[in-house]
């Protein structure tokens, strides 16, 4: 039997019908048998009804977005064909409904299958209709049964009776595939890459679970779709892990409880998208003033104002780099996936703690709640705050002399913080300009003096990051044999990887760099990886309509984009759509 | 006329309020009071909102938070939260925290942490030159209601104790003895405790002085008044006019925040825990399915 490199499945069906849950599975799954694996969920802002897909990417190779082809379709709606057709192929494998789709297409390989009918006849939970479908994909496939159980195990992790329940109603689905004549080979994937340990996770859940190893100490949020499921997350292992989280009343309560956390000495952070980001800008430029480490993640959705509330958007990253009134330093960043969203969660509760300044982490939706298989985590990460002073080592400097002010002139621009509640130590922060103490003050040399001081940890922080950070990522052919060079950003990285194998397969080398710290932009280091251009395109790639990167490498380097390939519909890049329109721009 | 000089405050800040402003009994009555229940004042955390009373966190030799305008309450409730062995008083101004800061008055109320706010009731926006705050009273005349306030003010008593606060009180800045005694009662009480000053603006409210005050007001523990009574305090929350009273309206005992949250409640202060990560394996197991 001829294997495919990488196979693409498509579940889909109305809101609650248990179609994200048949992904997950199936994601979880060829997780398991050691694949390369993404999972990408595409809803309306509704509870039940509307139409949701799942879409599973599984690759001998690695697998980084969608393809515009897709292999297996299970369809509980007719919707699912009717906005979905156009990724089908005669070699789709249709899997649907007979009850709810009335015009099944007539080029695909289509097994009609009546859920309903076989629900009833084995005597199964009407709930557990898509464990049927789940079945019935996984024998074609291939999957071993003993992993698809493992994987329903773990999907309804401690509810012992409903595993019962949606095992039971797999292996029918699973028995009746295999015994199923087919006139053609159902596509099966190759030998599996993988050695353990690996995981499989969404964007939110590597921040949460970058929270806990970074040490985090409170999490304080309000609901605001789609940085909710870290709040989620982190209230599920608020008791295990010693986190204390409250969901706030705005997000203006949020930030400031957070502020006033860190104030108070600790690890301390909040979640929002743009909507609640706007409301958490008065407080953003509080901490500026404060200098205070003031964690945001900001998760970006479609926008403008309420926009798509479910869907993708990257229109929020010129905005988190100069929201909040006034000039202060602070540090954005915007992982590239899963993986790194882990990591840089720590490194960035690391870097607040060490400069005493606001922090961003910039993701957008596709990010935060696309699944992916990725190498377990380490556990071995520095946690560290080097500008906090522990009280214990505050008191017994003070006691030897020291007098604290907390915003005292130091050879690095850092004036150390000390918790408050340090016996000796009088711990001010002051909204309105102020002294060394924190006391109010409207003396032109003081002011002139203490903002110069505040605003010169900028550039230490960007010479920091170019030297010690990965602030960027290249991809792609060696500098100087490229004949294109893409920037991009987030989740946008990814469709781009994707077109890089279309490219090449058409003799076009391309080179890609994928911005991680933005700001304080890493000029050096960014310049360095794009080399000498000698008149070859700089594109950009991005979930925005102006091409924000462009903009704001232009303003910083005065390198001009030869040309922008933006998406803002909501919606990922597919890979080799992206690649013809790459193809296009070059042409220009 | 003779000219008026600001005079220092402990803290080496020069105190910029009007000669006479109400803020320098509430200061004064606040000091006193923290002096008296023998807190050491390296454990005192103090925040104030924007406004004239904003100011007192610069005349304070405690720790203290200057936020932005409105705010205090959540700050005030994540500071106990991050360390629960503070003292943790939050000053706010009648604008300030009935006006914009509004909203987060019934939250706090809900998490009942074990602080205390303390509003300075003017009935006007000082610092911005005396515009009406929600608690002008009707036919007032400030800045922006030359022809006297149109709108209905807010009762901050009777609302305070329809939401649930375990400690609801009324102070009034030209009795500092008095206020002293609120604010140490407050303070001790286990919980949320929340107290009105009123505050005469000797600048911009020409209707309530020092004089129309003293001639209304009385005190409720020398009326019999029954704190404990839900009822009672509710009617004596609509009393105004002639008879204005001041004193304790109600105190009842509920948990509090850092009782309820297991991880405060069962930890030392979080403030004096050292940095450091957790463990992350279990989830990995759990939550992330972790092949081996």
């Amino acid at each position: 039997m001829a294997s495919k490199n990488t196979i693409q499945i498509l579940v889909g069906g109305p809101a609650g019908s248990g179609n994200i849950t048949a992904g997950l599975v199936l994601a979880r799954a060829l997780h398991r048998e050691g694949y390369h694996v993404i999972g990408v969920s595409e809803y309306p802002s509704l509870i039940r009804g509307g139409h949701t897909a799942y879409w599973v990417r599984a690759g001998v190779e690695e697998v980084y977005e969608l393809e515009d082809k897709t292999d297996y379709v299970v369809a509980f709606d007719q919707d699912t064909i009717d906005k979905h057709g156009w990724e089908f192929t005669e070699e789709t494998i249709l899997v649907y409904d007979t009850k709810t789709v009335s015009k099944p297409p007539s080029h695909t390989r289509n097994i009609p299958f009546p859920f309903r009918e076989v629900l009833r006849e084995y005597k199964l939970k009407p709930i557990t209709m898509n464990m049927l479908a789940v079945g019935v994909v996984s024998a074609l496939m291939g999957i071993p049964l003993d992993i698809v159980k493992w994987s329903i195990r773990k999907q309804f992790i401690g509810k012992e009776q409903v595993v019962q329940d949606n095992v039971k109603s797999m292996l029918i689905g699973y028995e009746k595939a295999s015994t199923m004549k087919q006139e053609y080979e159902p596509p099966r994937l190759g030998e599996p890459p993988h050695r353990p340990p690996r995981i499989l996770l969404t964007g939110n859940e590597a921040i949460s679970t970058g929270f806990v190893a970074g040490g985090l100490q409170f999490y304080v949020a309000y609901p605001m779709t789609p940085a909710s499921p870290i709040l989620h997350y982190m209230v599920s292992v608020m008791k295990a892990k010693d986190i204390p989280v409250i969901q706030a009343e705005s997000e203006i309560a949020a930030a400031q409880m957070a502020l006033a956390a860190t104030w108070a000495g600790i690890r301390a952070a909040t979640g929002t998208s743009g909507g609640g980001f706007a409301l958490m800008n008065e407080t953003l430029s509080e901490a500026g003033m404060f200098e205070l480490p003031l964690f945001i993640v900001v998760a970006m959705r479609h926008a403008p104002s309420t926009g798509l509330a479910t869907h993708n958007g990257q229109g929020d990253m010129l905005y988190s780099i100069f929201a909040g009134h006034g000039e202060f330093p602070r540090i954005v960043a915007a992982p590239a996936d899963q993986e790194d969203a882990y990591y840089r969660t720590i490194e960035l509760l690391n870097l607040g703690w060490k400069y005493r300044v606001p922090v961003i982490l910039l993701e957008d939706k596709h990010l935060a709640e696309s699944t992916r298989s990725v190498k377990a985590f380490r556990e071995d990460v520095r946690v560290e705050s080097p500008a906090l002073i522990p009280r214990m080592e505050a008191e017994k400097k003070i006691s030897e002399g020291w007098e604290y002010k907390p915003y005292a002139e130091t050879e690095n621009c850092v004036p150390p913080w000390v918790p408050p509640g340090t016996r000796g130590a009088l711990v001010k922060a002051e909204s309105s300009e102020h002294d060394e103490r924190g006391i109010y003050t409207e003396d032109s040399a003081k002011v002139s003096r203490i903002f110069k001081r505040r605003m010169c940890k900028e550039e230490r922080i960007r010479r920091d990051l170019e030297k010690n950070y990965e602030v960027l990522r290249t991809y792609g052919v060696e500098k100087g044999s490229e004949d294109l060079v893409v920037l991009t950003w987030g989740s946008a990285g990814w469709a781009v990887r994707e077109a890089m194998k279309h490219l090449e397969k058409r003799g076009i080398n391309t080179r890609m760099i994928q911005l991680i710290y933005l700001w304080p932009f890493p000029r050096n280091k960014f310049l360095e990886a794009v080399g000498s251009l000698g008149g070859r395109p700089l594109l950009t790639v991005e979930y925005n309509y102006r091409g924000q990167l462009g903009m704001l490498v232009k303003m910083q380097t005065g390198l001009e984009i030869t040309s922008h390939i933006g998406k803002y519909d909501g919606r990922p890049f597919r890979g080799r759509i992206l690649a013809d329109k790459i193809l296009e721009a070059i042409k220009r | 006329m003779s000219i008026y000089k600001q005079p220092p405050a402990e803290t080496g800040a020069i105190i910029t309020w009007c000669p006479g402003c109400g803020n320098f009994g509430i200061l004064q009555a606040f000091k006193l009071a923290i002096n008296e229940l023998g807190i050491d004042p390296y454990k005192v955390a103090v925040v104030t909102g924007i406004g004239c009373h904003g100011k007192l966190a610069n005349y304070l030799a405690y720790n203290t938070i200057h936020t932005i305008h409105g705010r205090v309450a959540p700050m005030i409730t994540a500071i106990k939260l991050a360390n629960k062995e503070l003292t943790v008083i939050g000053f706010a101004g009648d604008g300030d925290q009935y006006g914009i800061g509004m909203g987060h008055l019934p939250h706090i109320v809900r998490r009942n942490p074990d602080v205390t706010l303390i509003v300075h009731n003017n009935t006007v926006f000082g610092l911005t030159t005396g515009q009406a705050s929600p608690t002008a009273e009707k036919g007032q005349k400030t800045r922006t209601t030359p022809w006297g306030q149109w709108e209905e003010p807010i009762n901050p008593i009777a609302m305070m104790i329809a939401l649930g606060a375990s400690f609801v009180a009324r102070g009034f800045a030209g009795d500092v003895q008095h206020l002293k005694w609120i604010i140490k009662e407050a303070i001790k009480h286990k919980g949320f405790s929340f107290i009105d000053v009123l505050q005469p603006c000797v600048t911009f409210d020409r209707l309530h002085t020092y004089a129309w005050y003293r001639q209304r007001i009385y005190k409720l523990e020398e009326a019999g008044h029954d704190p404990t009574s839900w009822e009672e305090a509710m009617r004596k929350a609509y009393e105004w006019g002639d008879k204005i009273p001041i004193g304790i309206f109600y105190r009842v005992e509920k948990p509090t925040m850092e009782e309820l949250l297991e991880p405060v409640k069962k930890n030392p202060p979080l403030a004096y825990m050292e940095h450091k990560g957790k463990p992350i394996k279990d989830l990995m197991e759990e939550k992330l399915s972790y092949t081996e």
